[in-house]
């Protein structure tokens, strides 16, 4: 009898001590903010009849998801929400081919040799000073409707950007390591993708990282101003046809949640995968167990 | 086997700034070596011994003068380096950073390889990243990877500099039993001149300013130990040979008697 009550005793530490590590842990903080804003939006929506509620907000998502896009029938990917948020994902996904296509090898040519980095210098300043909702309205004005407007915009928008860390991240190959490839005289392609490709990978995330974020901005804001689908159209056509709130700022949400999406699903994963290796360093006891195992395999 | 020949080679850099002049590392440097020999280039610091072997390797090319290296039967030879520091990538395993230098990615190289890392006492770290490794393994990793490519003429620049005595010690054992394995042609740079007694069966004596100086035959039997007698008489000869020599150099510039030469005594 005593040993069972001493039993309900220590399982009812281990409860605590799991629920107190529970809310101490990186989860929970991150759930706490997340909870937070939610409350935020509530509270700032029942003050405002301008600012749209959470429940509001998703009751427009879901009458989008329930209207046929373009008066077609009705299904899961013909629908005012998917099929207009699968046409920007598609113009952001092409502008990211030519972002990536012409701004890795600049950047990297740009690190490589002083000539390139003299040639490209200014015009890569020009580029990333220019503010993105200019090029959104040159691009309606030069190619008005249609893909070729969003595409450029988040090319000459975005482009610049992922120039300069590439530039960087080239800049960072060490030299000791270059010097012995030179000395053994390991060929091109085998440099670049053993050394200056997992060199440059920190910066490289991170200038892919942000130009999703600035083609995805681009290609919403050409659709805003210029465009007759696309998820910046509908943001627009709510706010201007039917002047409701509502809608845009389900919109904007969707626009966020496809960044979010996309940075921690897809860009935090291959972050991860790059630099696992930094993970797997277990300092000099790894090596040390590593000898135990070869001694008992021996 | 390599032969290697050099002929007043001269190697200039270019001037740290508009100012100044430009910089001689190597002036008119003679030099020839053949077959299995272990030959160290000893000298003070910034006399030139580096830039030398990143001639030889073709890191750098001279400014004049004649460098060759061939492999015995005249073909181009195959060169390996042992750095000062182990120059590892850290993102690869240990058994791919050997691979790296060989154009054979096949699984049948990747499992010859492996005798290398057995032949320096690594074979049980060959999956780990080179931060698992302690300085001394991590050298060793870069002497595995300069055997592995079956190298006609071996470059060792310092490659015990940065190590703990002790370390530094077991390894210059180890590099002698695998040197009378393979008997390679052997370019060792020290500025440690019992280090270089040691090792070697020539020593080359490079003064400052990149000229040669001596050179000396080195006729102990091996393995050697650096407490040996004989090794520790022939390293106080040796350095008279570098006394001698600072005291040249201070008779024609008699500036020079406050900042002696750092020649190596250990």
């Amino acid at each position: 009898m005593s040993d069972v009550q001493t039993l309900a005793r220590d399982d009812q530490v281990d409860l605590g001590g799991g629920l107190l590590s529970l809310l101490r842990s990186d989860r929970a903080a991150r759930w706490t903010s997340r909870l937070a804003l939610l409350l935020l939006w509530q509270v700032a929506g029942q003050l405002s009849a301008r600012f749209p509620t959470p429940v509001e907000t998703v009751e427009i998502l879901v009458r989008e998801f329930q209207t046929p896009f373009e008066r077609g029938e009705w299904s899961l990917i013909n629908n005012e929400l998917v099929s207009n948020l699968l046409i920007s994902i598609y113009r952001t996904g092409l502008a990211l081919v030519f972002i990536i296509l012409i701004g890795i090898p600049i950047g990297y040519a740009m690190g490589r040799w002083w000539r390139v980095q003299a040639y490209f210098t200014d015009l890569v300043t020009v580029g990333l000073a220019m503010p993105a909702y200019m090029w959104a309205l040159l691009a309606v004005m030069w190619f008005g409707f249609g893909i070729r407007a969003p595409v450029f915009c988040a090319v000459v928008s975005a482009t610049p950007g992922l120039i300069v860390h590439v530039l960087q991240g080239s800049l960072s190959i060490p030299r000791d390591l270059r010097d012995m490839s030179d000395a053994f005289d390991v060929p091109g392609p085998t440099r670049m993708r053993h050394l200056a490709l997992p060199s440059m990978a920190g910066a490289l995330i991170a200038g892919i990282r942000l130009a999703i974020i600035a083609a995805w901005g681009c290609v919403v804001l050409v659709e805003w101003f210029g465009s007759n689908e696309g998820a910046g159209f509908r943001a627009r056509d709510w706010y201007q046809s039917a002047a409701n709130y509502n809608g845009l700022m389900a919109w904007g949400i969707i626009v966020l949640v496809v960044v979010i999406v996309v940075d921690r699903g897809v860009i935090e994963r291959i972050d991860r995968a790059v630099h696992k290796w930094r993970g797997s360093v277990g300092g000099f006891g790894a090596a040390k167990a590593a000898v135990l195992d070869s001694i008992q395999e021996g | 086997m390599a032969v290697l020949k050099a002929s007043k080679v001269v190697k200039e850099f270019p001037p740290p700034t508009k100012h100044q002049p430009t910089v001689r590392a190597l002036d008119g440097l003679d030099f020839e070596m053949a077959g299995q020999t272990f030959v160290s280039m000893v000298g003070p610091s910034g006399c030139g011994k580096s830039t030398f072997l990143n001639l030889v390797s073709g890191v750098e090319t001279p400014t004049s003068g004649s460098l060759s290296v061939t492999a015995d039967d005249g073909s181009a030879a195959t060169l390996g380096y042992v750095f000062q520091d182990p120059r590892l990538l850290p993102w690869r395993t240990v058994v791919d950073n050997l691979m790296y230098v060989h154009r054979d990615k096949s699984d049948e190289n990747r499992d010859r390889l492996i005798r290398y890392l057995d032949m320096v006492g690594l074979q049980g770290f060959r999956e780990m990243y080179p931060a698992h490794l302690s300085g001394g393994m991590q050298q060793r990793v870069g002497i595995a990877r300069a055997f592995s490519v079956e190298p006609d003429l071996l470059l060792m620049d310092e490659p015990f500099s940065h190590l703990d005595a002790i370390t530094a010690r077991t390894l210059r054992e180890e590099l002698q039993a695998i040197w009378h394995e393979t008997k390679k042609t052997v370019l060792f740079v020290t500025h440690d001149v019992l280090e270089a007694v040691q090792l070697s069966d020539r020593i080359i004596i490079v003064a400052y300013g990149g000229k040669n100086y001596a050179d000396l035959e080195i006729d102990l039997p091996y393995p050697r130990l650096q407490t040996d007698r004989a090794v520790a008489g022939l390293q106080a000869d040796i350095l008279e040979v570098f006394n001698e020599m600072e005291a040249k150099r201070q008779q024609i510039d008699p500036r020079l008697a406050s900042n002696p030469s750092p020649a190596g005594g250990r």
